[in-house]
């Protein structure tokens, strides 16, 4: 198949999915100012895959399982209490060597585009292997207990919206739990080692999609490939986008929607709309805000289209499948997601905005992107890392934006040099690179932080787009030394890479916890998995158990138990079993208490500084540890019952204090009627 | 190729029938290795890749799509599909059992593999894409 390159010959306007073939142009810019768009047609074996480039591929694979070798030795000797910051050095080893030389190859002229494709997605597998290498055997991040949760109600019950008491919202959007539960039901295999493989193809889908639509995009196999690099480096990409969560399923299916419609919006096919139709609604019933993203898309497109380009059926096609996106997504949003708009809009967009109103008008303080540098804090190098990427991205993207600007805007022939939007789909890069800026500034309050890492998920698609175009130029160049240009624009994408892996994970929780650490551990220590488990057997499921934060999380998957973590800490952060402990025991229904005395040996570091909820009193601002007298408290009242006790973890029975029969000593007779 | 594409139809026909046993493996007192190996690979092909393969050979029954956008095609069309089902299986009284995914998943990729082979065999002379 001869390569079509994307040409503005007659001033029609183009965009993604106009050429039924990927655009792909490897020639050299002839021009100062001539643009990736006037490139001649690749030769046919340019994109071809020849035998003969196998040696390069071989080398590059090479290196990535160099790389990934590095990884496990960095995750191993951390797991055995080796000096941490040789372990991280040997990590971050590990990840240029894999990235780097994947990125050499995949930026370098005159390389067949099945041959990028297949970098860009080894480089995606190769960085999902590194988030599995961290935690081989079980989840590890609180978001994947809570998908875990939503797998076996499903798989327990048969049915959808069963409780979730880690988050209930995640429950009215069930795709990656009954996808999950589907695949442990054909197959055999363990809900842990099912979400692997779910989240694994997904990965495969959005790198490849990804690249398939900046290759559409941009006109360029280089561009495409330098945006697919700049998207692995963003802050979520190596370990969030990697983690069992509903959004990296939905998102991929999203890209794949947006890949699927480009490449088929010409075919005359009312099979192709089904098919259409079931991609945009796996997506609405997998992830709110990706289910919006992908309706905002499609409309955009559609409107953009609708104002810079000539009518037509894939015009109306488009505009159809915005509307069916946003209908669906907002119906099940508001008529079958009842929580999630709490949880979206109650929990996380208005308190960032307040806080971001607050900063603005000079009534709070910005928050510390870094915890304090030196000492037991991050190392000086860690937070000089994340402020150069930052600062790389920012210096690059003005004149990345006039690039593009100029790739993307031309001027027609004969109407007196008015401007003309040749390229549709790059306007909506530009777009959402140059909103990328403007979304980090909420890193600067409390809850704005997830928010900011969430929002570089989608907006790093067109940031790659975008600042890809202006590596692309020197690199296609012949008159200079392209290999060193090459070089150039590697170092920096791992620049970005490396800084972005700073920014989004606290230096003591890059690597794996050692097993039962000295303090409060960051995850779910095996204990807890043992008493949980017994807690599932013994106790049954299902029951309400208070527990602290992390714990909770295992509660609520390995022992199936309804767990009350938030609203727990009166019951724990007081010296005696007064009439707050009472009172929350029956208001919440408490029947069980889950006490880990690790809790007495060390501060919280995460998630949000708290044992149980960031609203208990001493949140963020802890400097000693639980005090034993507020966990002592529970052995020494007649009311509660020791039914597990094994290390650090005991288990109490609180049912007589929960249904009155009972009361102790230090509370007020007549208490909750 | 068209016999290519014919054969790798009629062997999804026949995978996705596999498929369909997968529930009474479980009846089997003492599960083999083989058995459960057979299994994970019915199951994966089942979500991963046949509902696709059979919808876009039904959908493009003269091999429109490059290979490479077939391939990426089925595994996107695959997941969809699969939490399209699932989805709805949970939410109907008949529920989401290792019986009911693997008859409509299954008999949903039987009915778009035969629906494939029909349109490819009453269609215009297939033009294989290569990529």
């Amino acid at each position: 198949m001869t390569a079509q390159p994307t040409r503005d010959v007659q001033g029609e306007t183009l965009t993604f999915g106009e050429d039924p073939h990927p655009a792909v142009s490897e020639a050299p810019v002839t021009s100062p100012g001539a643009t990736q768009l006037d490139h001649p047609a690749a030769p046919a074996d340019a994109r071809r895959f020849n035998p003969r480039r196998a040696s390069a591929i071989a080398h590059v694979a090479l290196f990535m399982v160099l790389g990934l070798i590095l990884v496990a030795v960095a995750d191993e000797t951390s797991l055995h209490g080796a000096n941490y910051s040789d372990s991280v050095a040997i990590f971050f080893a590990g990840l240029v060597a894999i990235f780097v030389p994947a990125a050499i190859r995949a930026l370098t002229r005159n390389v067949a585009q099945q041959e990028r494709l297949a970098l860009v997605i080894a480089l995606g597998l190769a960085f999902y292997a590194v988030k599995i290498m961290g935690s081989p055997t079980s989840f590890t991040f609180i978001d994947e207990y809570i998908h875990l949760r939503n797998t076996e109600n499903i798989l327990t019950s048969h049915h959808l919206f069963g409780l979730n008491p880690l988050l209930p919202a995640a429950a009215y959007y069930p795709g990656l739990g009954a996808a999950c539960a589907g695949l442990v039901n054909l197959t055999g295999l363990s809900p842990f080692v099912s979400g692997l493989l779910i989240i694994g193809a997904a990965r495969l889908l959005i790198s490849a999609c990804l690249f398939l639509i900046t290759e559409k995009v941009t006109g360029s196999g280089v561009a495409a490939a330098g945006a697919s690099l700049i998207y692995a480096a963003n802050p979520m990409f190596l370990f969030w986008s990697s983690s069992f969560s509903y959004e990296n399923l939905a998102l991929p299916l999203a890209a794949f929607a947006i890949w699927w419609i480009s490449r088929t919006r010409h075919e005359d096919n009312r099979l192709v709309t089904v098919i259409t139709v079931v991609v945009i609604i796996a997506v609405t019933v997998t992830h709110h805000v990706a289910a919006f993203a992908l309706a905002a898309l499609l409309g955009v497109w559609w409107l953009a289209e609708h104002l810079f380009r000539r009518s037509g059926p894939s015009r109306r096609e488009i505009g159809a499948m915005a509307l069916v996106a946003g209908s669906a997504s907002l119906a099940w949003f508001f008529f079958v997601a009842g929580p999630a708009a709490h949880y979206l809009f109650g929990e996380n967009i208005l308190p960032t905005m307040q806080q971001v109103g607050a900063l603005l008008s000079g009534h709070a303080q910005p928050r510390h992107l870094y915890g304090p540098v030196g000492g037991t804090g991050d190392p000086l190098w860690y937070v000089l890392a994340g402020f150069t990427a930052m600062a790389l991205i920012v210096l690059a993207l003005p004149p990345a934006l006039y690039r593009a600007w100029r790739i993307a805007v031309g001027r027609r022939a004969g109407s007196a040099g008015r401007p003309h939007v040749r390229n549709v789909a790059l306007i909506i890069a530009m777009a959402m690179a140059a909103a990328f800026p403007v979304s980090q500034l909420l890193r600067l309050t409390t809850d704005g932080d997830t928010l900011a890492g969430r929002s570089s998920e989608y907006l790093f698609t067109g940031l790659g787009c975008v600042l890809a175009l202006l590596a692309e130029n020197p690199i296609q160049s012949t008159r200079v030394r392209t290999a060193l240009r090459t070089l150039a624009a590697t170092g920096l994408v791992t620049a970005v890479l490396i800084g972005a892996t700073t920014i989004a994970n606290t230096y003591t929780e890059l690597l794996p916890e050692v097993w039962n650490p000295h303090g409060y551990p960051w995850t779910v220590q095996p204990d807890v998995i043992r008493a949980s488990e017994w807690a599932r057997q013994h106790l049954g499921i299902n029951q309400v158990f208070a527990a602290d934060s992390i714990d909770s999380e295992a509660l609520a998957t390995y022992g199936e138990e309804n767990t009350i973590s938030y609203n727990a800490w009166p019951i724990y952060l007081s010296s005696t079993m007064n009439d707050a402990v009472v009172n929350t025991i029956k208001t919440e229904k408490v029947r069980y208490l889950f006490v880990d005395w690790q809790m007495t040996q060390g501060i919280p570091n995460t998630p949000g500084d708290y044992y149980f909820s960031p609203w208990e009193p001493q949140a963020g601002e802890y400097i000693h540890p639980l005090p034993a007298i507020m966990l002592r408290k529970f052995a020494t009242t007649d009311c509660a019952r020791a039914v597990y006790n094994s290390g650090l973890i005991q288990i109490f029975d609180v049912t007589h204090i929960e249904n009155g029969s009972c009361l102790p000593a230090s509370a007020t007779p007549g208490l909750g009627g | 190729m068209k016999m290519g594409r014919q054969a790798a139809l009629v062997s999804t026909l026949f995978v996705a029938s596999l498929t369909m046993i997968i529930p009474f493996t479980a009846e089997i007192p003492r599960i083999t290795l083989a058995v459960s190996v057979l299994r994970i690979a019915l199951g994966m092909l089942t979500v991963f890749f046949l509902p696709g393969f059979a919808a876009i050979s039904a959908v493009f029954p003269a091999g429109q799509l490059q290979r490479t956008d077939r391939l990426l095609a089925c595994l996107g069309v695959s997941l969809a599909a699969t939490v399209c089902t699932a989805v709805l299986l949970a939410a109907l009284p008949i529920g989401l059992t290792r019986d009911s995914l693997s008859i409509v998943l299954g008999g949903g990729t039987i009915i778009a593999s035969a629906c494939a082979l029909f349109r490819r065999g009453s269609g215009p002379a297939p033009k294989e894409a290569r990529n």
